[in-house]
């Protein structure tokens, strides 16, 4: 019953398709709007964005910085997963653990990532590391978040009926717990993705070191190429979608399937 | 009757509204350094009221936001470097450069304790600038950088506010800063910094001058003329009264009335600001021989991908010029 009703609810796959081309439609039909009413010069329309980003994946530079980006979000990102978990899964085993950390994210996380730059500069130096801290700091409170939710939720008999067969916590942790995380597990990365991303943009145009995306398009800005600002953030929305939408997913397919099977 | 209900408060409220109108102020951007001292002076010496203008200065953290502000339409004129009216006008914008301001001062200052000797030294250093694609971060790389053989590849440069490049030199979180007056004065004074080259001695260039959009310069072109007027009186006070003038403007540099100094003890601030005036060239009007270096500067941004033209021609400086004010002051 219960899978039917979810059935019922649930669009199909060519319907959803359709839904993200509708949506993409949208907003290019918006932005040229923006376009036709702005002078060029403010807002450059969607075919001349286009054709500079293709223009720019041809030049090595522009795959220098997508290359220097995608670095720091997958060494920030893969740190706020790790610690996520691990804080996490001790959160899910260590009772009193678990509501000291969650009364330190409820803290923490009210402060934007991005608010810690300046002090990261002083504590870190100028260069990669204050972006990196920055994307792992903005990641880890979903990701340990989820995983602590879903500890809770795991289901007492099981606990119990492992214990019974003598499990050590470490089986505990790999055969109770871990798989019945997982899929809050995932859907908890899709949203510490989401924010590292952000973080990741954000703190590239505060710090302005080496190449990437976030300086890339503040740079545009500064030397009035508005065509360089909208091919930017272009870049960025189509990365994001590309990672979330093709590759958390797929992860998030195979996992589940494991799960229902 | 109904219709005049509706009619009598639209007719007060276009009323009000036209009052608001006249009452808006003449919007000046400016940024918080001694290059922009002649703004500022104008303002606080009273010299925009002496010519009926209703002056109110905005305060911008680089030329490159406030260039933003006069495209948009939300300021009337600014002082800030000339690079920002060349590359928004290579893309389409209508600006005008109406004024000179001040012959470019920038100071390279490096901490005692970096081992920094010269430009060449800077390599695999440090050094606090303003942000990318400003006038001096284009004149550092195109000239100080160029000229000492180094590449900007090869130096850690930060883009911040002229406050904040100061705070990472003393903090030593830089190894060096390019600075603007007065905080190159003030750094100094206040931390183990010294002064190894000053740009002002070995390439002056028109760094800031007056900026206006073509269609302010078109409907307010007497509130813009009075403006520049009042502009060029304060920079006479600058140029011959440095103590005076300072009075009027130290407390935009230095928030305390002394300035605890590393090795003078309390400095009065106004007497800080005096030296750091003294040290500067102002001057309203825009000389053939500035130009002609406005043209190099320009010429450095394209050659560096920060100035393209539309049609891929070389960028003439001389039409974003308008000199109509200079030349009705016999300037």
């Amino acid at each position: 019953m219960f899978l039917s009703m979810s059935k019922k609810r649930r669009v199909s796959p060519a319907a959803r398709k359709l839904a993200m081309a509708v949506a993409i439609a949208a907003i290019l039909l918006i932005w040229q709007c923006a376009a036709w009413t702005l002078p060029d010069f403010l807002m450059p329309g969607v075919p001349v964005v286009l054709g500079r980003v293709w223009q720019d994946l041809q030049t090595a530079e522009f795959r220098a910085i997508l290359a220097g980006s995608m670095g720091r979000l997958g060494v920030g990102y893969g740190f706020a997963l790790l610690f996520g978990i691990g804080f996490g899964l001790a959160g899910g085993l260590l009772l009193f653990f678990r509501e000291v950390l969650k009364s330190a994210i409820i803290v923490l996380q009210s402060i934007p990532s991005i608010a810690w730059v300046p002090l990261f500069l002083i504590l870190m130096g100028f260069g990669n590391v204050p972006i990196i801290v920055v994307i792992a700091l903005a990641a880890f409170f979903p990701a340990a978040l989820s995983v602590m939710n879903a500890t809770e939720s795991v289901m007492q008999t099981h606990v119990s009926a492992a214990r019974v067969m003598g499990a050590s916590p470490w089986d505990m942790l790999r055969r109770v717990y871990l798989p019945a995380v997982m899929p809050e597990l995932i859907t908890g990365a899709q949203l510490a993705f989401g924010n590292a991303w952000r973080a990741l943009i954000s703190a590239e145009m505060l710090i302005g070191f080496g190449k990437g995306l976030g300086r890339s398009l503040a740079y545009a800005g500064e030397t009035a190429d508005m065509v360089g600002v909208m091919a930017n953030i272009l870049t960025i929305a189509i990365l994001a979608t590309l990672i979330d939408q093709v590759f958390l997913e797929n992860i998030k397919r195979r996992v589940l399937r494991y799960q229902y099977v | 009757m109904k219709f005049s209900r509706v009619l009598i408060p639209a007719l007060a409220a276009l009323t009000l509204a036209s009052q608001a109108f006249a009452a808006e102020p003449f919007k000046v951007g400016y940024i918080r350094v001694m290059d922009d001292a002649q703004a500022i002076t104008a303002y606080e010496g009273k010299f925009y009221a002496k010519q009926g203008l209703d002056v109110q200065l905005v305060e911008f953290k680089s030329g490159t936001d406030l260039i933003k502000a006069i495209v948009g339409g939300q300021l009337d004129t600014g002082v800030l470097g000339f690079t920002n009216a060349a590359s928004w006008s290579s893309r389409g914008a209508d600006l005008k450069v109406v004024a000179g301001a001040q012959r470019g001062y920038h100071a390279l200052v490096v901490r005692d304790d970096s081992g920094i000797k010269s430009v060449a030294d800077l390599k695999g250093h440090t050094l606090a600038s303003q942000k990318e694609g400003s006038t001096a971060d284009t004149v550092l790389r195109g000239v100080v950088l160029k000229d000492a053989g180094v590449q900007p590849s090869e130096v850690s440069i930060l883009g911040v506010s002229p406050q904040v490049a100061v705070q990472s030199l003393v903090g030593k979180r830089v190894d060096a800063a390019f600075l603007f007056e007065p905080q190159a004065s003030i750094a100094q004074l206040i931390a183990p910094v010294t002064q190894i080259y000053e740009i002002g001695e070995v390439w002056p260039f028109p760094c800031m001058v007056t900026i206006t959009s073509g269609k302010t310069l078109k409907d307010k072109k007497d509130l813009v003329w009075k403006s520049l007027d009042a502009q060029r009186d304060a920079i006479e006070l600058l140029q011959n009264k440095p103590d005076e003038a300072a009075k009027l403007i130290a407390s935009y540099f230095i928030a305390e009335p002394t300035l605890k100094t590393l090795h003078d003890g309390e400095v009065p601030r106004e007497q800080v600001i005096s030296k750091a005036i003294q040290t500067q060239t102002f001057s309203p009007a825009l000389t053939a021989k500035d130009l002609s270096r406005m043209q190099e500067v320009a010429d450095i941004m394209q050659a560096q991908g920060a100035l393209k033209t539309r049609d891929g021609k070389p960028y003439e400086v001389k039409s974003i010029v308008d000199l109509d004010w200079q030349h009705s002051r016999n300037l």
